[in-house]
């Protein structure tokens, strides 16, 4: 009996879920953000798609939400789940800038994916929220503003306030984001910004256990200004 | 009841990550095992975040079989804390040594040690303790993670202590241990239900048939751990723990291999004088009477008797099937 060898295939192991990246998309589609800005940004969000698709990691890693505030009030385009090849939405530029609602509306489908990879034993990463606008906001965003920075200064929430143009309110965007000062697009650079924050997924779903992910800052720098 | 031949025996392996052969890092896990006095099992796994992950893990391990050994440990009146501080101590000790943060060398530790009929199980971070007893197998300690996925407690924490989880208690009817990296548990640990993986049970009746640990690291290196790095990236890491036994009078007709492993004798001519004693005293014969017997000394035969003693155990139950139902315990 002992001369027996081990035998064992794959089927005596079990699957756990991959980890998941939770990522919110709040973005600007106020009338402002007509013309060439709208064309840009779902270009970007394009790209995003096909990029975290494209890499083997990403692809069940990470988890996509998108809601916006302009065209049609505030809106879930997505909610939370793995990138398809191409966004299966558009989106479309008009009416005001209720920030402060979207950013709510964002963190409670936050909130609830989180609950639901509990319930499912599911483990995550700490999630990403990137806030883009090119205005002001034509809401309260005090509530909003309050969750995001007891969030982030807590550690449990990596929020990405990004300004579009020299129209926009770096001062409200300064009010989600205690620990890093808001960033302005540079031009209408969405297709960088998308790229890189698709390589900055990629990094963290090809991270190993126990590994702090460093922001990749010379990336920045190819998309934002201070 | 029958006496049997009863003597628990450990095997360890670990393999490098294939994200870490990819970054360029070295395995960052370190895994030992042991019989003797006392038998360990332990795995120490390096943060992915300190610098001096391998180092940590690795000064760990050292510490802790070392410590494990000394009979010393076995009369504190909690080994697991004096564990635990030695650890911190050898930690704190390098990183002054090596002028950096105690954080660089950050290590988690999972553990299990047989001695004298009892055992003792330690978890600090996201490794996993399982064992099968008669029942079957079952989980003795969970991963415990912060939040994120990427979040666990390590010795050079500042509470180690309070996110110990400790087991403890008489062997009864457990048959084999296993200790593991969260790496390996990727594959042999479902977090959703806290159940096993059939591969752990039909690996530990596998090793319970008579394997020696060099046999069953062997099975680790070209069958499980390969199997195990489809699953994970990570380094991976499996310890186990099992009793090697047969029945006191079949143990003639078992392999030399399993003869020199069972009565812990190297040299032939001392496996043949011990199996010659363990014939005499099954026989019913003294001490006295097998020297004269075997035409040996008595202090001879009396060195063979006592290291026979802590082997001789009534023989309870048949072996276990591999893949019953796993149970969690905590």
């Amino acid at each position: 009996m002992t001369d027996r060898s081990l035998e064992l295939d794959d089927t005596a192991l079990v699957d756990n879920p991959t980890a998941r990246v939770p990522v919110a998309l709040c973005l600007d589609t106020s009338g402002s953000m007509d013309g060439d800005p709208i064309a840009e940004l779902n270009e970007g969000i394009h790209h995003l798609h096909a990029s975290i698709y494209g890499d083997e990691l990403a692809r069940y890693a990470a988890e996509i939400a998108v809601v916006t505030f302009g065209s049609g009030g505030v809106q879930t385009h997505r909610d939370f789940a793995q990138a398809t090849p191409a966004p299966e939405y558009h989106l479309d530029a008009g009416g005001l800038t209720p920030m402060g609602e979207a950013v709510n509306r964002a963190l409670d489908l936050l909130d609830a994916r989180k609950e639901a990879y509990k319930a499912t034993g599911v483990d995550y990463y700490q999630p990403w929220l990137v806030l883009m606008t090119d205005g002001h906001p034509t809401d309260d965003v005090g509530e909003a503003a309050g969750r995001v920075s007891a969030l982030a200064q807590a550690r449990r929430l990596t929020v990405f306030p990004i300004g579009i143009g020299e129209d926009a309110d770096l001062d409200t965007l300064a009010r989600f984001s205690p620990k890093r000062p808001p960033l302005r697009l540079r031009g209408l650079a969405f297709d960088r910004f998308f790229e890189w924050l698709s390589r900055s997924v990629q990094q963290v779903s090809a991270s190993l256990p126990g590994e702090e992910v460093p922001l990749d800052v010379d990336g920045l720098r190819g998309w934002g200004t201070l | 009841m029958s006496l049997c031949l009863r003597r628990w025996v450990g095997s360890a392996r670990s393999l490098r990550g294939r994200l870490h052969v990819r970054d360029g890092l070295p395995c960052q896990d370190a895994s030992r095992a042991f019989a003797g006095g006392t038998a360990l099992a332990l795995v120490a796994d390096g943060a992915g975040s300190a610098p001096l992950a391998a180092e940590g893990a690795a000064l760990v391990a050292e510490t802790v079989s070392g410590l494990c050994a000394e009979a010393a440990l076995w009369g504190h009146p909690d080994p697991g804390r004096r564990i635990l501080e030695a650890c911190r101590e050898c930690l704190q000790a390098a990183a002054a040594r090596l002028d950096r943060p105690l954080s660089h060398l950050a290590s988690t530790l999972v553990l299990v040690a047989v001695r004298g009929g009892r055992y003792l199980a330690l978890n600090l971070g996201d490794g996993v303790v399982a064992c099968l007893d008669t029942g079957g197998p079952r989980v003795l300690l969970r991963p415990r993670r912060g939040e994120y996925a990427n979040q666990t407690h390590f010795l050079t924490g500042p509470d180690p202590w309070g996110h110990l989880q400790v087991a403890q208690g008489p062997l009864d009817g457990i048959r084999a241990f296993a200790v593991m990296s969260d790496g390996a548990a990727e594959g042999l640990y479902r977090r959703r239900d806290g159940t096993l993986a059939p591969a752990l049970g039909r690996l530990w009746a596998w090793a319970r048939q008579g394997q020696t640990p060099d046999r069953v690291e062997q099975a680790l290196d070209e069958t499980l751990l390969p199997l195990l790095a489809a699953r994970s990236g990570d380094d991976l890491s499996v310890a186990l723990l099992y009793g090697l036994e047969c029945p006191a009078a079949a143990l003639e007709a078992r392999p030399l291999s399993f003869r020199r492993t069972v009565l812990g004798v190297r040299r032939s001519d001392g496996l043949a004088h011990r199996q010659a004693v363990l014939a005499r005293r099954l026989a019913g014969r003294a001490p006295a009477e097998a020297a004269a017997d075997l035409g040996l000394s008595p202090a001879t035969v009396r060195r063979h008797w006592r290291a026979l003693d802590p082997l001789l155990v009534a023989r309870e139950t048949p072996p276990d099937a591999p893949d019953r139902p796993t149970r969690t315990s905590q």
